[in-house]
């Protein structure tokens, strides 16, 4: 708790609530936008439209506004080489694990200040029907568990290379295959873990090439893919813990 | 003098793994696109345009962008880390030269990444077995992309060297890509330069056309305005050497 509470007094000058609000600025605008341009008929099925976007806009924004928390985190360490006095005081593995902490708790609230956001642009937007609140508070659940995969994976390489470079790459390379791995089959998708952000959205669309005519409908995520998120977070924690801690300072 | 320093900031970047992120990255778009190409035969009749409306479907908009961003980045982070402000500042050449190297450098970096991206498609092109000719228009795209990615490097340059750390500006180039996605999507793309990249690149343009004079004057207009912003602030903040 110690090291948790020192992580956030370390990232207090590092404009993480500005960084965090500028994902939200151009999640809201994007969105929005996007809102403007449906018709009446179109906004019949709001919230799952609403929902939808939001997945397809989160697996393009998050992967890399993760890396760059992750990065923002981890680089000031590199910066002041700080880590050969920090490990005088504390385990290697308490302290990435305070930095996994400081990450969660970065996530979760952004992710339900954003849940916040768009609820209240559905109930402005007069979307039909209640608010979904229950499939609102899923989908943040999920795809915090999602981009926490996803921060594991950026730690490590933050906490491996000094040079923030690589982290960077591979999170662009994440936002890149984010999104088209929305075109993929599902069978491939589960091979890439930024596509976990469209494959356990909780609404699908069904397009009729004929007509024309696009569907959402709710569904719930597979068990095998929850299975298969939790596995690939434990290979990046494992992997990218026994990277830190074996590192020399 | 500006060719010594071109020559110095080749020699900061050998070894330096950073060319690794522009030879790999491109092949994703290129075999992700050919893979589409492949799965829509009965959309997608015009063969070579085609194949290229997939190719730089997304890549130009949303990843080349944040690649341009992080060869900038990493341009100024060797001058950020290891006390280097204060040889680089106190170099016997003027900050203007010291910039244009870098710039000119980063407009190499656009231009090469483009021929490769131009490889890689012709490439998949023959491997799908395209018997039409080759589109006489190719190179033309490949420059004109080319020309958009420094009106980019130059903003990047700049958010680089404002910003003292290496991530956000990268952030800041994802950004840029999907605003300029916006501002082309409402008719202004010709006057924000990370709409530059793709109108220049002729991205989600069926029609394949493009203005050159005024995409030439804008891209010429933002390099100039950021390059002049950045000598401006070399000459007038003082450094702060880590």
């Amino acid at each position: 708790m110690k090291l948790l509470r020192l992580e956030f007094f370390k990232c207090r000058r590092r404009k993480i609530a500005l960084l965090c609000l500028a994902v939200l600025a151009v999640e809201a605008v994007w969105i929005v936008t996007s809102l403007t341009r449906q018709d009446a008929e179109d906004l019949r099925q709001g919230w799952m439209l609403l929902l939808y976007n939001l997945a397809m806009v989160d697996a393009i924004v998050m992967p890399l506004s993760v890396a760059v928390i992750a990065s923002r985190n981890c680089e000031l360490e590199h910066k002041g080489t700080t880590l050969k006095l920090l490990e005088t005081m504390a385990s290697p593995g308490a302290l990435y694990a305070a930095k996994l902490a400081w990450g969660a708790v970065v996530l979760a609230a952004l992710l339900l200040l954003r849940g916040a956001v768009f609820a209240g642009v559905g109930v402005l937007w007069q979307f039909p029907g209640e608010v979904p609140w229950v499939r609102f508070g899923l989908f943040t659940l999920i795809f915090w568990v999602v981009s926490m995969m996803v921060y594991a994976l950026q730690q490590g390489l933050s906490l491996r290379f000094a040079n923030q470079a690589a982290a960077l790459v591979c999170g662009i390379t994440g936002s890149f295959l984010g999104i088209l791995s929305m075109l993929f089959p599902p069978a491939l998708t589960r091979c890439v873990p930024w596509g976990y952000y469209g494959l356990l959205c909780l609404v699908r669309m069904d397009w009729n090439p004929e007509t024309r005519f696009t569907w959402f409908f709710w569904r719930w995520p597979e068990p095998a893919d929850l299975a298969l998120l939790c596995l690939w977070a434990a290979v990046f924690l494992t992997v990218g813990r026994a990277l830190f801690v074996k590192k020399e300072v | 003098m500006l060719l010594r320093c071109l020559k110095a900031e080749v020699l900061k970047c050998r070894r330096a793994p950073v060319w690794l992120a522009f030879l790999v990255l491109p092949v994703f778009p290129a075999v992700l696109g050919t893979g589409n190409y492949l799965g829509n035969l009965g959309l997608l009749r015009d063969e070579w345009y085609s194949l290229w409306s997939q190719h730089t479907l997304f890549s130009s908009m949303f990843f080349l962008p944040a690649l341009l961003g992080v060869f900038c980045a990493w341009q100024w982070r060797l001058e950020h880390t290891d006390h280097n402000w204060n040889s680089f500042m106190t170099a016997p050449v003027s900050v203007g030269t010291l910039y244009g190297a870098k710039l000119v450098l980063a407009a190499g970096m656009s231009l090469l990444a483009q021929g490769w991206i131009g490889v890689l498609f012709l490439l998949s092109g023959k491997l799908v077995g395209l018997t039409a000719p080759i589109p006489p228009e190719l190179p033309e795209w490949l420059l004109c992309g080319a020309v958009g990615g420094v009106a980019v490097c130059g903003a990047q340059l700049l958010l680089s060297l404002v910003i003292r750390a290496f991530a956000p500006p990268v952030a800041l180039g994802l950004l840029g890509g999907i605003a300029g996605l916006v501002v082309t999507a409402q008719g202004w793309g010709y006057a924000f330069p990370y709409s530059l990249l793709c109108i220049g690149m002729r991205a989600n343009n069926p029609a394949m056309e493009l203005d050159l004079a005024p995409f030439l004057l804008s891209a010429a207009a933002w390099t100039a305005a950021c390059a002049l912003l950045s000598v401006a602030i070399l000459q007038r903040r003082d450094v702060a050497a880590e």
